[in-house]
């Protein structure tokens, strides 16, 4: 079965002016990003902001052309679907529903704009999928007439599920699709995505910043650093028995529940690197606690080195 | 809009509404002049252009009692033409030439203000240089070269006006346009398989009407105040259409002895161009979503 899901060395790069009399510069927001997803899966995608995450969710839903290498859904090039096909593919769910959600419309246009848009339906038909859509994602009726500013955080973030799934689409990708929202919603929010995916056999390209979020609902997990995957393995592996330096420095930066136990430190030195000025060799060496002179010239590639599990770094593990 | 909103917002914006008292104000003022313009010759007295040379420079009641005539309200003016009746024709002037100069110039300076920050680089590069090189014009000094080669009339100046004003449009929409376009229910939009011209008709364009309104009513104010100047100038619309600019250049020569008469036609265009002001104000204030 062809992954639902292909990413084959993908790269990004803007050209970024700082001033008029600046020359041109080349920001490489993504560099030379593969993975997989099986249909049916969730891919974990974590990294700090500004480490490309966005720029690869906006490549696989079209919104950005990748510079090199190319993505595949179902099999297909994203880059040569039609706007109206690759959305049939793979929808979004966004960061922050209160301006994912246009302001002047109903969540009943918001929802049926995607059947609007493919000429699905007469209107009688559409009434009835959108008042479906609206039951599967836990809205009531009278929601429908109502605008998003009458709505709460998570109501709008139902809302938003709801666009994205009427089309049944076979991917979605949620950037951060909780990290705006109060921690007790988060939860609901998370369950109903869980529950969605087993329902209608979605697979999940899942972005955040939230480790525990991603344990939850995530079944594979890629780490990404400036740009470059780190360390793509199965979640469990990934996120218990980490071999990346920046992955357990991640993993120990995550605050315990537990009272008394303060805050943890700050495991790591210096701070992130300006993507206009990447480091030499591996970009994570400035930073990194076992870091020794080949890191400052050579880049590590990414190899196998447990199962299922791949690293990039000349002394994982 | 509010008439598919739930129960709660229709009464908010009831309220938003009636809680603005320059709103009401100014609504009902313009409407009585709208009204009054349109259904001119039902309430104007007499005919505008008819000269009665017995009733020259009759002052009205509240100027001067003795000298007054109870036939004309607001008095005469030098070939004995009702004054009244001159105020309320030249109503459709100002109107009709604000209100097509708004609508020209908005259509030319939304479309290049929202094709600039939608698309950007090089759209951007040449819009933004249309709009400067449109500011570095001086309006007064265009319109009257132009009109002075074309003659005046009301085509002509709506036409110079309409395509000299639009900056404002353009400027406005553009940075309006710039905001809206990184929101995420734009990109949602497109991720849907929205077309371009759809993202822009049903995404951008409903959440630019606030700023579009108050850029349109200031604009129309401007044209009318414009058009008055032009006609004082003698290079607006020509007598003896009765223009309130011209009625005020018609009067100068009369300033010292009949102040009235300047009074009179000033004051009207002072009363039309607030009211248009405070209504855009108004109109943005009640439109405007809650909570952005």
């Amino acid at each position: 079965m062809t992954p639902i899901l292909e990413i084959r060395g993908v790269t990004k790069r803007y050209s970024v002016r700082r001033g008029m009399f600046e020359p041109k510069r080349s920001l490489m927001a993504v560099a030379g990003v593969s993975a997989t997803l099986p249909r049916g899966e969730v891919l974990g995608l974590v990294g700090e902001s500004g480490c490309g995450k966005s720029t690869l969710a906006k490549m696989v839903l079209g919104l950005e052309t990748p510079t090199e290498g190319e993505i595949l859904v179902d099999g297909r090039p994203v880059a040569s679907l039609g706007r109206l096909e690759r959305a049939r593919l793979v929808q979004p769910v966004f960061q922050d529903p209160y301006s994912s959600l246009n302001p002047r419309r109903t969540v009943a246009a918001i929802v049926g704009q995607p059947l609007d848009v493919h000429g699905e339906g007469t209107a009688p038909e559409r009434r009835t999928r959108v008042a479906e859509m609206l039951a599967l994602v836990g809205l009531a009726e009278r929601h429908a007439a109502a605008y998003p500013n009458q709505l709460s955080g998570g109501q709008r973030q139902r809302v938003a599920i709801a666009r994205a799934l009427i089309l049944r689409p076979s991917l979605v990708v949620c950037d951060e699709p909780t990290s705006a929202l109060d921690v007790s919603v988060q939860a609901q929010i998370l369950n109903l995505l869980a529950e969605l995916q087993a329902k209608l056999g979605l697979s999940y390209l899942f972005i955040s910043h939230n480790l525990a979020v991603v344990y939850l609902i995530a079944t594979r997990v890629a780490v990404m650093y400036l740009g470059r995957l780190v360390e793509v393995g199965q979640a469990e592996t990934v996120l218990t028995a980490p071999d990346h330096p920046y992955t357990q420095a991640l993993l120990s930066a995550v605050p315990t529940p537990k009272p008394g136990r303060g805050l943890p430190g700050a495991p790591l030195k210096g701070s992130f690197p300006n993507p206009l000025d990447p480091p030499p060799g591996c970009p994570f060496h400035p930073r990194c606690p076992v870091a020794q002179d080949v890191c400052a010239t050579t880049p590590p590639a990414l190899e196998s080195k447990q199962a299922g599990s791949t690293v990039a770094c000349h002394f994982a593990g | 809009m509010a008439a598919t909103a739930a129960g709660p917002k229709v009464g908010k914006r009831r309220g938003r509404v009636l809680g603005n008292p320059g709103l009401i104000v100014s609504a009902v003022v313009l409407g009585a002049i709208v009204i009054m313009a349109v259904f001119a010759p039902l309430f104007a007295p007499y005919d505008p252009y008819a000269q009665i040379l017995d009733d020259r420079l009759i002052p009205p009641a509240f100027i001067d009692a003795e000298l007054a005539d109870p036939r004309y309200l607001l008095g005469t003016d030098n070939l004995g033409r009702d004054y009244l009746s001159r105020l309320i024709y030249g109503a459709r002037i100002s109107l009709l030439i604000g209100f097509l100069t708004m609508l020209v110039s908005g259509v030319i300076g939304t479309a290049m203000g929202v094709a600039a920050g939608y698309f950007g680089g090089r759209v951007d590069t040449v819009v933004s240089f249309l709009v400067t090189t449109r500011l570095s014009l001086p309006v007064v000094m265009v319109a009257l070269a132009v009109v002075a080669i074309a003659g005046g009339s009301l085509q002509v100046v709506v036409l110079v006006l309409g395509l000299l004003l639009w900056d404002r449009f353009a400027v406005v929409m553009r940075s309006a346009t710039m905001q809206l376009r990184s929101l995420d229910y734009v990109a949602a939009a497109r991720a849907i398989g929205a077309s371009t011209p759809r993202v822009l008709l049903s995404e951008i364009l409903p959440n630019l009407v606030s700023p579009l309104v108050v850029v349109a009513s200031y604009e129309m104010a401007q044209a009318i105040l414009l058009e008055a100047a032009l006609s004082f100038l003698g290079l607006g619309v020509q007598p003896p259409l009765p223009s309130w600019g011209l009625m005020v250049a018609e009067a100068k020569e009369f300033m010292l002895f009949e102040p009235w008469m300047i009074l009179l036609p000033g004051l009207a265009i002072c009363i039309l161009v607030l009211a248009i002001n405070l209504l855009g104000d108004g109109i943005r204030d009640a439109t405007a979503p809650e909570g952005r």
